[in-house]
């Protein structure tokens, strides 16, 4: 009998949106339980850091969208062909992860000076580091995909932090990084992506 | 024959230690190669992405700690039976890595007053919420280890983290955490771990 999937979070794509993207991927049913603001207070309570996303599964509840990610990766065949492929896959993710939160400090930075040290910290250091990178394994890869010759869950953590980085307003100029243009095409053109992305709410982050 | 690993490091703990550990509890040989910190600008230009660690395998150069620390657990099979089981040893391990990431911020913050607060905030909420889950874990687990019934890269990541905490200006004491001292008694005194532990360099963090 088919394993029943619960993922709890806000109606925002925010942190919560790759899981979204590996059951698209995978074509697997789940339950996408998009939890109201004024409906959260009383959830806060039953999850099991008082926080989203929360993934139900086996009776059981896990937190931590990355680690929930990659459990779906590896349940779903989304993860590379080796150990070694899942570590370069990692690597990516936490690159993206770093620049995720950068991006998240800066925007919830209330000092108008200190805002604006981060945002040219942000352009000079974090992106170039983190999307050179990226640049550079997509350049190693003839395949047009982060790692091997098929779709992984690092394909689908990049191209959700694409999303938001165009989303919060130019974070990101993708002409500066071909590879990784191309590689958003690729993916998001995808039929089970291109269909998802088609019919996902539509939210402002 | 054995795969050849070398990883590179400053000669601390730091950020680069619980890969060690991996290595270590597996009794896989390896070079542990400690870059002085007079070495370092030579060094720099010649790691994937200007920082330390990163680990040499198959002729390849890969960064980040916690991939390289997953990656060789998955190798050395020090990471659960299940996927299941490796989704529980990472969101414990996302845990770890925000309680850390709290600490080098408090590490590095010069304003006085934004120190304290950060200390704080660090001792009232962030200690409760990590140590909080992790201990709730352990006392689901009567083998004592974090998941299933034997040492796992997530018992090993918390020993190292326990190990920097101890001796951290914040002054937090896990004795609120009667499993998670348990804990560390009883990995500490694996054989493999309490040799290692008992031979490796001793240095200032």
């Amino acid at each position: 009998m088919e394993r029943k999937y619960v993922y709890r979070y806000f109606n925002l794509k925010g942190r919560g949106e790759t899981p979204r993207l590996l059951f698209a991927a995978a074509g697997v049913e789940y339950t996408d339980d998009r939890v109201e603001f004024s409906d959260w207070p009383n959830i806060k309570g039953t999850t099991p850091l008082g926080v989203l996303p929360v993934l139900e599964v086996d009776g059981q509840q896990f937190p931590e969208s990355v680690a929930i990610s990659r459990y779906l990766a590896n349940e779903f065949g989304l993860d590379g062909k080796s150990n070694l492929d899942k570590l370069k896959i990692d690597v990516v993710v936490d690159l993206l992860i770093a620049t995720r939160e950068s991006a998240a400090n800066m925007h919830f930075e209330q000092d108008e000076a200190k805002k604006a040290e981060l945002l040219k910290k942000f352009h000079d250091e974090q992106i170039p580091k983190c999307f050179g990178y990226i640049e550079k394994t997509l350049s190693e890869n003839s395949s047009g995909f982060l790692v091997g010759d098929q779709l992984t869950w690092g394909d689908l953590a990049l191209i959700d932090l694409d999303h938001l980085l165009c989303n919060l307003g130019n974070l990101i100029n993708l002409e500066n990084f071909p590879k990784v243009a191309a590689h958003k095409k690729q993916i998001e053109a995808l039929p089970q992506i291109s269909t998802y992305l088609k019919h996902r709410p539509v939210t402002s982050h | 024959m054995g795969k050849k690993y070398v990883y590179h490091y400053f000669n601390v703990k730091g950020r680069g230690e619980t890969p060690r550990l991996l290595f270590a509890a597996a009794g896989v040989e390896y070079k542990d190669d400690r870059v002085e910190f007079s070495d370092w600008p030579k060094v720099k230009g010649t790691t994937p992405l200007g920082a330390l660690p990163y680990l040499e395998v198959d002729g390849q150069k890969i960064p980040e700690s916690v991939a390289i620390a997953r990656y060789l657990a998955n190798e050395f099979g020090l990471v659960g039976k299940s996927n299941l089981d490796k989704a529980k040893i990472d969101v414990l391990i996302d845990q770890m890595i925000a309680t850390r990431e709290s600490m080098v911020a408090i590490k590095y913050e010069k304003d006085e007053a934004k120190k304290a607060e950060l200390m704080k905030k660090f001792n009232e909420e962030q200690i409760p919420k990590c140590f909080g889950y992790i201990e709730k874990t352990l006392s689901e687990n009567s083998s004592g280890f974090l998941v299933g019934n034997q040492v796992t890269w997530g018992d090993l990541a918390l020993i190292d983290l326990d190990g920097m905490l101890i001796n951290f200006e914040t002054s937090t004491n896990l004795d609120k955490f009667p499993k998670v001292v348990a804990h560390r008694k009883k990995v500490e005194a694996l054989p493999r771990i309490s040799t290692y532990l008992k031979n490796r360099p001793v240095t200032p963090f």
